[in-house]
């Protein structure tokens, strides 16, 4: 079963608080960073309590580090769940990754090999964090720079298995599809095919930057054109579903944000236009 | 699980050591190819985590100058790998290690502008409270006053300084020249809290220092008065009167967070005043 489709968002960044206070954009929900507000009061707290008044909100982490051997991080629960009881958002989610092993923390997306022990390793993880927080969570493909020789299936293959074994819903980054896509050699088209597309909760859309060898994923650039073509046919292919863009350095102003998040509402339209047609 | 927990450990120390036994594990046509993929991850790691310091600590980046900072950044992630799960935390001891590097220890104004600096962190998002207003204060019976004992406000830091941190940073923010460090044989107190959002600073005159930590220590007010007057170099009245000043002062800035009547240090009932 999937959450209801709020629509078109965007990521909710620091700069853009007292711009979304006072002109109220046409933007149907905000997606908050969880780790971001993770915190004991002051202005974080302040801003996201009084933009979640107007508006739909999720949470979305970059530290459950559910793929890691470690222990599931059980103060992290804790406190990702007293957010969540605050923020009452639509649905959390998070990364199909690690992030650190044996105490440490390294702060990346790490990826992880595509293996039938770690996609065991996983989904109990998974479980125990939907059981934790009381509601299905949603794993995101991450961009990848290396592939492991003892991978036993495509990653596409891994979340779809994911989704089989523990319910739980995927956050489809159509930017970390096409980054992925280009430094392994793979279809991106054939990626969106394989997945079970029910179980698509939510789409992020983000710029990258092109090292002529490899693709790298700032999030510091508008979308690129092919990645706004991939995103038409993941719309094609999938159906509606609610989509936001990130961007995480050189934040342009709102207005400029929501022009390109007016984008996605055309191409999603028209996508589906076409689809019905 | 195994398989999987050596991966992440050579993995892990390919991105902190440098070590490379993970190599083999990676897809590609050849080494090349895979240290170069590897690199990706390892200097993202490097570059995210300095970047984290330089927002932590801008005035200390200015001051070192950025080739220098990164170095510092770069040798304080190598002695203090994050073992936090929120990034916030991660430049949480620099401080104390700035304090006890022998590359750093000597040229003391770094710990302490670094203090200084995420005394401001921690003003800016520690817990929400309440922040008596004078007028609770000033309807507590004048019977009462002898036994009012302060809760200080949870975003009230203070620290000693014996360098012109404040002076520093000033000039970081104004986007002036960085000052020469300047040392005092006096060190001098520094509070630092946030009110209505906004964090603040200032320097506290050696009595009101005293006073602070007198009351912060849990004395009344008649204690903290009464050991006050030397301090404050004023006869009996004129230091309650000054003490009665500087509560004032402390009220409106928000450094309270409420009061308490303590019966244990006066004769009747205890009395506890929400504000």
């Amino acid at each position: 079963m999937r959450f209801q489709n709020p629509g078109f968002g965007l990521g909710l960044r620091t700069v853009h608080y007292e711009d979304i206070l006072a002109s109220q954009p046409r933007v149907d929900w905000f997606e908050a960073l969880s780790e971001n507000y993770m915190v004991r009061g002051g202005k974080p707290l302040y801003y996201l309590d009084r933009i979640r008044a107007d508006y739909p909100v999720v949470l979305h982490g970059v530290s459950l580090s559910i793929g890691s051997t470690d222990a599931l991080d059980t103060d992290y629960l804790k406190e990702l769940k007293t957010l969540a009881d605050r923020v009452q958002p639509a649905w959390v989610s998070d990364h199909l990754c690690w992030t650190g092993y044996a105490g440490k923390n390294i702060h990346d997306l790490l990826p992880l090999p595509y293996t039938v022990e770690a996609v065991s390793h996983v989904s109990n993880r998974i479980h125990q964090v939907q059981d934790y927080l009381q509601r299905p969570i949603l794993i995101e493909n991450v961009s990848s720079y290396v592939n492991f020789e003892r991978s036993e299936m495509s990653e596409w293959e891994f979340l779809g298995e994911l989704t089989r074994r523990t319910d739980c819903l995927l956050l489809l980054d159509v930017n970390n599809v096409y980054v992925s896509g280009f430094n392994h050699g793979f279809d991106p088209r054939a990626f969106i095919d394989a997945l079970p597309g029910e179980r698509v909760q939510q789409i992020h859309l983000a710029g990258h930057s092109h090292c002529g060898t490899h693709i790298i994923d700032t999030h510091d650039a508008p979308v690129i054109d092919e990645v706004w073509e991939l995103y038409r046919y993941a719309m094609q292919t999938l159906g509606p579903v609610a989509t936001m863009i990130e961007r995480d350095d050189h934040i342009p102003d709102l207005t400029t944000m929501v022009a390109e998040l007016d984008q996605a509402r055309e191409i999603a339209g028209a996508a589906q236009f076409r689809a019905s047609a | 699980m195994k398989a999987l927990a050596e991966l992440q450990e050579r993995f892990q120390n390919h991105l902190i050591e440098d070590d490379s036994a993970v190599i083999d594990e990676i897809c590609g046509p050849d080494d090349e190819y895979r240290k170069t993929r590897l690199a990706i991850y390892s200097n993202a790691y490097r570059l995210r985590l300095i970047a984290a310091l330089a927002v932590d600590y801008p005035a200390l980046k200015a001051l070192l100058g950025d080739a220098d900072f990164d170095a510092m950044a770069a040798a304080y992630l190598e002695a203090c790998p994050s073992t936090f799960r929120n990034l916030r935390w991660f430049g949480k001891a620099m401080a104390n290690f700035l304090r006890s590097d022998q590359r750093y220890r000597d040229k003391a104004v770094l710990a302490e502008l670094a203090a200084f600096e995420w005394a401001q962190g921690l003003a800016f998002d520690s817990a929400d409270a309440p922040q008596t207003r004078f007028e609770q204060i000033a309807s507590v019976p004048p019977s009462d006053w002898p036994a009012l004992c302060f809760n200080a406000h949870p975003s009230l830091h203070l620290l000693e300084s014996h360098w012109n941190v404040i002076a520093i940073w000033h000039a970081h923010r104004d986007e002036n020249p960085i000052p020469e460090p300047e040392f005092h044989d006096q060190a001098s107190t520094i509070a630092v809290w946030r009110k209505e959002h906004k964090t603040y600073f200032r320097t506290l005159d050696s009595d009101e220092a005293w006073l602070w930590r007198a009351f912060a220590e849990g004395a009344s007010f008649a204690e903290a008065c009464a050991g006050f007057a030397p301090v404050s170099g004023k006869e009996d009245t004129d230091a309650a009167q000054r003490a009665a000043g500087l509560l004032r002062g402390w009220i409106d800035e928000g450094w309270i967070q409420d009061y308490i009547i303590d019966s244990s240090s006066q004769e009747g009932e205890a009395r506890q005043d929400q504000p």
